[in-house]
């Protein structure tokens, strides 16, 4: 298992919105709106295809939504593996 | 909290500190508790710089996270990024030394194979002269690496036919600067994107090719929705998602398009007539002609003019001009839709013109910003002297001066440095498939991937003699080897790279190299020993040692970088030359006063001296516009371009554990317009072929609203499917830089 954060910044005025479509998405743990328009969005995923159909799903099918930026993931399980 | 719920709560953390919050644990608490250690370094993957932090555990890196202390991403990646940690252990990583026997690759002993490499290569100087021998490397090899190679083989083979890969990315960027500024790379720096009120984007697909900076322009346009962002390309991409304008040429025809936005400047009075008076120059690019001379070349650029050559409305050529002559600052963006053009200086000098113009350069939030595709294509190549044409530190190899600063420095008569520039990209694989290059040594890069017209250079590359050194094995060139070389990859070596914004930035070793896998450089050093030259490159211990030797060759250049030293860099992030002196914070601006090297007895009051030109003026050029090479007709009725996509595009394979993720999207594709799509009978998903006078592909068709109609869209990322079958080999007569970006091409459903 891959743990990956990422920001999800939005539209202004859209990040409860957001933060909503976010949080049906499964595996995916949203932790707030900050500084205004940025969601912190943690995902839990099996690979790192996963994660970049993620991002793309994000940017791509929920409106609103202006950038995906990751900021950090552990793979430590893969490396053991 | 169990080990999943810290390691989420570690995730968030690092989230929250890119935008300067504090959520749960600090980070060092929560270093210490899952026993990571963290290094800074940079990403491998573009030419944007971004600092990464390399968690390290029981001697594997295990995590990466943005580097908040970054000024280029501020704790920001993107999913490519994220790829580095499986890159460094993939099963395509090449463990061993392999040497061609009856036709097949075995695995051989390092000493056979450096042997082999050395008496074939000598073989072929001694008895075909040194110009039967070549280099070819890459922009993401480290300036350490370059400069070995460039030593080796300028200095002691004494052969210029020395190339890379940059040749094929941004060639024409270097001519734009070089024949506008008189000086090579960018005026202005990323800090400038913060403060811009127009984005100017040509050419370029920001949000997928160089997301980090993209999302910069996003915060920029979140603060501040005054801000415009105009987009010039013939495809509407991902980057549309913040523009305010998007002007959508047919491909090979805005040249006109920036003419025009010119004249509206001039005529509507939105020019800094003291800064024009002061620091431009005007030329036809043969000579020099008077400001009334280009008013009156404009002329015939009306709005209507340009819009009908380029299909686009006049309006938005209005509204694209006034945007940027009323805004008081402006930045503009490009890529490869600039560069890979028959014509990409002239395009390049029509974009620095708008600057030139208005006065919008040197100061803050304005900048012509070309971006760069790879990570170290300006500081190895650019900078290090990597091309057919140069020496290290900004020289030229035609420059008797240049030529004597350079061999004294690599203490080898002045002699063993041919006057003459060697053979740029394509006419150095010509001369590879007509056999008169015999052994070509590739460090690196993929070119039987990558070039284009590929049919006409496949077979050369297998006949000659075939050194690849290569992280990675197969790929369409190590598939054609005689010798394969295991090269260390990412974090497994140390070596600087110099990205986008002049800023050069250290990389630590990490890990031990994969396999028998050896840095680059000690490779090439190996090979210069066996050739007879060791006595040269007997001090090279370490790769600081070739940064040492590589920065006295900086000195006193417009790309000085002595205040730069691996001490330095290992605590900064990165530095932008010039910066001569250790105590030097680097420089934002070029040619204006906070420029160490701006020459304020020169300038006599002037805001700008671009000393690379001798009366320090830049020029504004009267550029005609021409078309491409290779025009639509009636047998090949479309514009086929070609381009990259971000990685999720090509590899979308899903499993069932985020099921609404599921998507079926095709493997190799071609885009095309719906309009183009319902004329021929083109379904979603059908296979159709493309072909061009060059090749055909089988591909799968994408309609989708990207491409304008008449226009085709391939990526060109798929080994099975090379795009570049269908490219056109045509170049730049300045950059040599080939057109990727347009050729004519037609469809057919199969």
């Amino acid at each position: 298992m891959l743990i990956s954060s990422m920001i999800v910044k939005t539209r202004p005025g859209k990040a409860e919105t957001v933060l909503t479509q976010l949080q049906k998405i499964p595996r995916v743990t949203t932790y707030g709106v900050h500084r205004g328009n940025n969601i912190i969005v943690v995902a839990e995923i099996h690979d790192i295809k996963q994660l970049e159909n993620l991002t793309a799903f994000i940017m791509e099918s929920i409106d609103d939504v202006l950038s995906v930026s990751p900021t950090y993931i552990n793979f430590e399980d893969e490396i053991q593996e | 909290m169990d080990r999943r719920e810290f390691l989420k709560a570690t995730a968030a953390s690092a989230a929250a500190a890119s935008i300067g919050v504090d959520l749960f644990l600090k980070p060092s608490q929560a270093d210490a508790a899952a026993g990571v250690t963290w290094h800074k370094s940079v990403c491998r993957f573009c030419g944007v710089g971004c600092g990464m932090m390399v968690g390290v555990k029981d001697g594997k890196v295990v995590s990466v996270k943005g580097d908040k202390e970054s000024t280029v991403n501020r704790g920001f990646l993107c999913v490519k990024g994220f790829y580095l940690y499986k890159v460094i252990t993939a099963k395509s990583r090449l463990r061993y030394p392999m040497i061609r026997k009856n036709g097949k690759l075995v695995r051989a002993s390092w000493d056979e194979a450096m042997d082999l490499v050395a008496t074939k290569f000598r073989e072929v100087i001694d008895r075909y002269g040194p110009d039967a021998v070549a280099f070819y490397g890459s922009g993401q090899a480290e300036t350490e690496e370059t400069y070995i190679a460039n030593k080796l083989f300028k200095g002691h083979i004494g052969t210029n036919n020395f190339e890379g890969n940059p040749r094929l990315c941004m060639a024409s960027a270097v001519g734009g600067y070089l024949t506008t500024f008189g000086a090579d790379e960018p005026v202005g720096s990323y800090d400038d994107l913060d403060e811009a009120e127009v984005f100017l984007i040509v050419g370029s697909n920001t949000a997928e090719c160089h997301p980090v900076l993209f999302d910069r322009i996003v915060e920029r346009k979140t603060k501040d929705p005054h801000i415009k962002i105009i987009i010039i390309d013939p495809r509407k991409t991902p980057t549309d998602r913040v523009a305010d304008l998007h002007i959508q040429p047919i491909p090979g025809y805005d040249l006109a398009i920036l003419h025009a936005m010119a004249r509206i400047i001039v005529k509507e009075g939105y020019t800094d007539e003291q800064f024009i008076k002061e620091s431009v120059n005007f030329s036809d690019g043969k000579k020099k002609i008077s400001y009334e001379e280009y008013k009156q070349f404009l002329e015939k650029f009306t709005p209507e003019y340009a819009a009908k050559v380029a299909d686009v409305n006049p309006d938005d050529i209005v509204k694209a001009a006034r945007w940027f002559g009323q805004s008081p600052t402006a930045v503009t963006l490009w890529t490869m839709g600039v560069n890979q053009r028959t014509r990409g200086v002239w395009l390049n000098n029509l974009i620095h013109n708008l600057h030139l113009l208005t006065g919008k350069i040197g100061k803050p939030g304005c900048d012509s910003l070309s971006l760069t595709g790879q990570p170290n294509a300006c500081g190895g190549v650019r900078e290090g002297g990597g091309l057919a044409h140069i020496l290290p530190g900004h020289r030229k190899i035609v420059n008797p001066q240049h030529r004597k600063e350079i061999a004294a420095i690599w203490k080898v008569p002045v002699s063993n440095i041919n006057p003459k520039p060697g053979k740029h990209t394509i006419a150095l694989f010509e001369a590879v498939a007509k056999g008169e290059i015999k052994a070509l040594y590739v460090m690196c890069t993929n070119p039987a991937q990558s070039l284009p017209n590929l049919k006409k250079f496949l077979k050369g590359m297998k006949d000659v003699f075939l050194v690849v050194a290569d992280a990675f094995h197969p790929t369409e060139t190590t598939k054609l080897a005689d010798v394969l070389l295991p090269a260390a990859f990412w974090s497994e070596k140390e070596g600087v790279y110099g990205c986008t914004e002049r800023r050069s930035q250290y990389m630590p070793k990490l890990v031990e190299p994969l396999g028998e896998a050896r840095w680059d450089g000690d490779i090439l050093i190996d090979l210069a020993r066996r050739l007879g030259y060791g006595k040269n490159f007997e001090h090279f211990k370490t790769p600081e040692d070739v940064w040492n030797e590589y920065l006295l060759t900086t000195k006193g250049r417009d790309m000085d970088l002595m205040g730069a030293p691996y001490w330095r860099l290992k605590k900064v992030r990165g530095l932008r030359w010039p910066v001569p002196t250790t105590d030097h914070p680097g420089t934002r601006h070029r040619f204006t006063e906070g420029d160490p090297l701006f020459p304020k007895d020169k300038a006599k009051g002037r805001r700008m001296y671009f000393y690379g030109k001798p009366d320090g003026r830049a020029v504004v050029f009267a550029r005609p516009d021409k078309g491409p090479e290779e025009p639509t007709d009636a047998e090949y009725p479309f514009a086929l371009t070609t381009g990259r996509v971000l990685e999720h595009f090509h590899t979308m394979t899903m499993t069932g554990t985020v099921p609404q993720l599921v998507r079926a999207v095709p493997g190799p594709y071609v885009e095309i317009n719906p309009k183009d799509a319902a004329r021929l009978g083109i379904a979603d998903r059908d296979t159709v072929k493309v072909i061009t006078r060059r090749g055909e592909l089988e591909l799968t068709a994408r309609v989708i609203d990207r491409p304008r109609e008449k226009t085709l869209f391939v990526p060109w990322h798929w080994s099975e499917k090379l795009a570049n079958l269908l490219t056109i080999d045509a170049f730049d007569p300045g950059s040599k830089e080939p057109e990727y970006k347009v050729c004519a091409a037609k469809i057919v459903k199969v």
